[in-house]
């Protein structure tokens, strides 16, 4: 009996179930997807770790080859260090071929060229071996073999592709010979030939040792990689080597594995918190639309349902056959979305490895199909049982004899002879004042939407159109430009060029705050500096004072007022922390204090880099500062960052995350009010087709009927809108502060206009009335001769 | 006096497709209707008495053939020109009445009436006009349709009906889910919209009804069988009403 009632209840509804069944697959599918990759990444590393023998200590050194031995005794004799190896890489710096080679460039921001650590393909050792994921069968006399993180960088090309490039200012041709996934290696160790490997080593070795005989200091660079002690921390082993090689004045420092992996995961958990949201969303839109739906159901049937419960069929049956109905629905949407989830995983984990630089080998993850299937199953059942409620106390007498008319209306909202106005429009707003549980659903479903479309405005204007803003906000210091000149009165020079807003001594060290490695930022005075990204609290302002990142601070559970301990060589000081600064280097592990505050630490001040903020963060500024100081300083600007023409000229992956996230949040957001429109706006229809049929017969055209049913929709859609923009404005630093809190940042800043609101509402609106105007075409089906003969 | 043709039908066919094969309801009717008639439309069940009438108003369109309103051929006009046709020309009064439930009275026939353009004050003075011409008292104004009895939201649906003051009114067995004395009292109204000089078209079964046309068209298998003239309707005039027997038994009604 119940079988029956629940195959006549699917075969009524069908067209609104599909509706129903796509949006679930869709929240399905970025659900599972989320769970998946956030369950997947969150063991991908360990997984890697193990399975590519990472090291859990990497340093790299650039020293007097005589004092090589200094630094592996100092290795050797740490209690910590189970083992080590070192190798012996060249240093080679590649330029692209494509690019005007400028073998006295000095911008570091330069992306045609690439410093990589060359090794002979297949001498490597026990850590750090190469994983090749992709491995040519081709012999070539230039083989290449690159990481997949120096691929998607450098070179973006694919197997058995030619490079052409030019190093040592000598054009060279190589083929792809192999594409390798690693971790700590990942960052610049290249293979190629053991001949070409040879000529450069030769090369080197006579150049030094040429140095050697006129009596120079020979500087040479090497690699070292190491394993822990089991109950080690890699992180606190960093920070405890770069101690020890700072108290031996030792120009080296270590990176270790954990914080690599910090840095590799947070786009993973970018993809995955936006994914989820989204599911959310959908997930909570379809709960609305379910209540609604069952609710008008119930009311169309309320004949039927008195009539199958005068047959003897009970409320529990009743319900049972809606809630079924619905259930069985969500758990095919659940297998498909599932379904569909996998097949959109490659374009996903591609998309992903360009990021970590890893492979990952996904499988059926049970956990997150359980996961996925009990949250939205589990909620529509809920959902259902509490919407059909209503069933239990309906009494089949009154239900049989009243039917629908058992639906008293006793007001006349907005009646037509006091209410001025076109018709249509007093005809919309009638329908308006009538129908509460249309007006919250669309409210709610648009002020979703409004709120992820001002997020979407919101990365667009920070990310895209203006990316200093992310700039400034991802570094604790952020200067426009930066210029290291050999000259102490730079300073006092530049300051009264045209284009010069700010100008500061800048210098940069590498310490460690209780055992923890991190990068001091120190300057003459911090309160002369605009724009320092201190959070909480305030700058360093005497010499016991400083800030420090709010991710270290998380970590070391201290906060303003509380006194850290800061090492620098043999020196270390306890330090007052009078404010908490953000910036994603180094994970926001970093501090900034005075030059006073430095030097009680040894630190001696260097006035050689100056950091400068341009007059309006302009190109033209910043372009023009760097040709000035060139002109100024010549020979004796030894370098310069351009932070400004970086970010807007060069190739920022950040900017192209940026806009697969906007445009996937766009799409999603049509795609949630084309479906969810379809479903409202049918279900509108056959509520009223015989009203609308009635109006056609006395003379309402199509489009009429149309407008009208457009405009009843419309105030609660912009309202909602206007509200979802609200919120987006209020949230969106919360939510971006969520997604990159693992980088880091503790309280995103960036900026937020009324007017990206506005965008977000205008194209609600906008996309809202095309879209019910479309669905609404349906209306001119409706004949009124087949209202009158039904 | 020859009398001015409101509405003709050139070889105006309706045909249906059932279950694959087409059904032909109406078949190549020729028929005028003129400007101040009564004109009934009689005829069996399946004769196709409905579906001329809705045909007729350009609320349903023909398979084939013409339908000249005044001259002008509207079976060629779209939905939405159809629609304009029917709001400005038609009126229409239906069995099942088919007012808007979510609509209050006064709505349901000012809704209908802001359609042709007209001026609202002076469109809510007609309809109380025609409200107490047809017996809606002020009370009933603001209700709904379902707190009204049949006849009285029968008389709403002829106020409806009238309110553009169309050339033409249909009837859809206006009287045929009415009690004896409402029916009456609707008949008496259109009788009165009649002598008013509004053309009235309506299809009915019951002879009672019929016998306020002065003429009377007889449909058998979607033809027009025999036509009758019976002159203006006057009570009790049994003449007339023999004479309407007469016919209808001829048709074998």
């Amino acid at each position: 009996m119940l079988g029956k009632l629940i195959k006549s209840n699917f075969k009524k509804d069908f067209s609104h179930m599909m509706t129903f069944f796509l949006i679930m697959v869709l929240s399905v599918v970025l659900l599972h997807s989320g769970i998946m990759i956030l369950i997947g990444y969150g063991k991908l590393f360990d997984i890697k770790k193990e399975e590519l023998n990472s090291a859990d200590l990497m340093v790299q050194y650039n020293m007097e080859r005589d004092r090589f031995f200094e630094l592996e005794e100092l290795i050797a004799s740490a209690d910590y260090i189970a083992s080590y190896e070192k190798i012996n890489p060249i240093q080679k710096e590649f330029v692209k071929e494509d690019e005007e080679y400028d073998s006295d460039s000095k911008d570091a921001y330069d992306t045609s060229r690439v410093y990589l650590q060359c090794l002979p393909y297949g001498e490597w050792g026990e850590i750090e071996a190469p994983d090749f994921v992709e491995l040519s069968d081709k012999e070539y006399d230039n083989p290449i073999y690159i990481s997949i993180n120096v691929n998607t960088n450098f070179f973006k090309v694919n197997l058995d592709d030619e490079i052409e490039v030019t190093v040592d200012g000598r054009p060279r041709t190589f083929h792809v010979a192999g594409i390798f996934q690693g971790m700590l290696s990942s960052y610049g160790i290249t293979y190629v030939d053991s001949k070409t490997y040879n000529e450069w080593y030769n090369e080197r070795q006579s150049r030094l040792d040429g140095f050697e005989e006129k009596g120079y200091s020979v500087y040479d660079f090497g690699i070292i990689y190491m394993k822990v002690n089991e109950g080690i921390k890699p992180q606190d082993a960093a920070g405890r080597l770069t101690k020890t090689f700072s108290e031996h004045y030792i120009m080296a420092y270590a990176w270790d594995v954990d914080s690599y992996i910090t840095e590799s995961v947070y786009m993973q958990n970018i993809v995955s918190a936006i994914l989820s949201l989204f599911a959310i969303i959908i997930t909570i839109i379809s709960m609305i639309i379910i209540y609604f739906r069952i609710s008008n159901s119930i009311e169309q049937n309320i004949v039927n349902m008195g009539a199958l419960k005068a047959l003897g069929y009970t409320s529990k049956q009743i319900r049972t056959s809606m809630v079924i109905e619905f259930a069985a629905t969500t758990f095919a949407a659940v297998v498909t979305g599932i379904g569909l989830s996998y097949m959109i995983m490659p374009v996903i984990e591609n998309g992903m490895r360009s990021f970590c630089g890893l492979v990952w080998d996904y499988n059926f993850d049970l956990v997150a199909a359980l996961i996925t299937a009990l949250i939205i199953v589990g909620t529509v059942i809920v959902v259902s049982m509490a919407s059909t409620k209503s069933i239990t106390k309906l009494d089949p007498v009154r239900a049989l004899r009243f039917g629908v008319a058992s639906k008293s209306f006793k007001k006349n909202p907005a009646p037509i002879e006091r209410t001025s106005g076109p018709l249509t429009w007093i005809l919309a707003l009638k329908s308006i004042l009538r129908n509460t549980k249309q007006n919250i659903l669309l409210f709610v479903i648009m002020l979703s939407i409004g709120a992820v479309t001002t997020f979407a405005a919101y990365l667009t204007y920070n990310v895209i159109f203006d990316i200093t803003n992310l700039y400034r906000m991802l570094n604790s210091v952020a200067p426009d430009v930066e210029l290291s000149i050999d000259d102490e009165n730079a300073l006092y020079e530049l300051k009264n060029l045209p284009e010069v807003e700010h100008i500061w001594w800048m210098n940069y060290a590498e310490m460690t705050v209780e055992g923890y490695s991190v990068t001091a930022s120190i300057t003459e005075d911090w309160r002369d500096i605009p724009e320092v990204n201190v959070y909480e609290g305030r700058v360093p302002v005497y010499d016991n004072e400083i800030t420090i990142g709010g991710g270290l601070a998380g970590i070391l559970g201290v906060t303003i007022g509380d006194e850290v301990s800061v090492s620098y060589g043999e020196f270390e000081r306890k330090y007052l922390i009078t404010g908490l600064q953000q910036g994603a280097q180094n994970d926001g592990r970093d501090i900034s204090l005075n030059e006073d505050g430095a030097r009680h630490l040894g630190y001696e001040f260097d006035k050689t880099s100056v950091a400068v903020l341009v007059k309006g963060h302009t190109l033209d500024n910043s372009n023009k500062l760097v040709e000035d100081a060139e002109d100024m300083y010549g020979y004796k600007l030894w370098s310069y960052a351009n932070a400004i023409d970086a970010l807007e000229n060069g190739e920022n992956s950040i900017v192209t995350i940026a806009v697969a996230i906007v445009a996937m949040l766009i799409i999603i957001s049509l795609l949630v009010i084309v479906l969810s429109m379809n479903l409202l706006v049918k279900t509108i229809i056959i509520k009223r087709q015989r009203e609308l049929g009635i109006k056609k017969a006395i003379g309402f055209s199509s489009s009429q009927l149309r407008m009208e049913l457009a405009l009843s929709m419309m105030p609660q859609i912009t309202i909602g809108g206007i509200v979802g923009a609200i919120i987006g404005c209020k949230g969106s630093n919360n939510m971006l502060t969520m997604m990159l809190n693992s980088l880091g940042i503790m309280k995103s800043n960036m900026k937020v206009f009324p007017m990206m609101g506005i965008v977000a509402v205008v194209f609600v609106t906008i996309a809202s009335f095309l879209i019910i105007w479309i669905l609404s075409a349906r209306i001119k089906k409706i004949s009124a001769y087949s209202l009158i003969t039904e | 006096m020859s009398k001015n043709i409101i509405i003709k039908t050139d070889k105006l066919c309706k045909s249906f497709s059932v279950g694959g094969s087409t059904q032909h309801i109406i078949e190549n009717m020729d028929l005028e209707i003129y400007e101040g008639d009564f004109t009934v439309i009689m005829g069996s069940s399946g004769a196709g008495k409905s579906t001329l009438l809705y045909a007729l108003s350009g609320m349903d369109k023909a398979s084939s053939g013409k339908i000249l309103f005044c001259d002008k051929n509207i079976t060629g006009f779209n939905s939405d020109q159809l629609a304009i046709f029917r709001r400005r020309h038609c009126g229409f009064v239906f069995q099942q009445v088919h007012l808007i439930d979510t609509m209050s009275v006064m709505d349901n026939v000012l809704s209908a009436g802001l359609l042709t353009g007209q001026n609202k004050k002076q469109l809510v003075k007609k309809a109380k006009e025609l409200f107490n011409e047809v017996g809606i008292s002020g009370k009933l104004w603001n209700k709904f349709p379902n707190q009204l009895s049949g006849g009285e939201a029968q008389r709403v649906g002829i106020v409806r009906a009238l309110i553009n003051s169309p050339s033409l009114v249909f009837g859809d067995e206006p009287t045929g889910a009415l009690n004896s004395a409402s029916s009456t009292a609707v008949l008496d109204v259109l009788t009165e919209v009649n002598r008013n000089g509004q053309s009235i078209v309506m299809v009915t079964h019951d002879m009672k009804s019929a016998r306020r046309g002065n003429r009377i068209i007889y449909l058998k298998d979607g033809a027009i069988c025999g036509e009758c003239e019976l002159g203006a309707y006057e009570s009790g005039d049994k003449a007339r009403h023999e004479k309407l027997r007469a016919f209808l038994t001829e048709m074998g009604w």
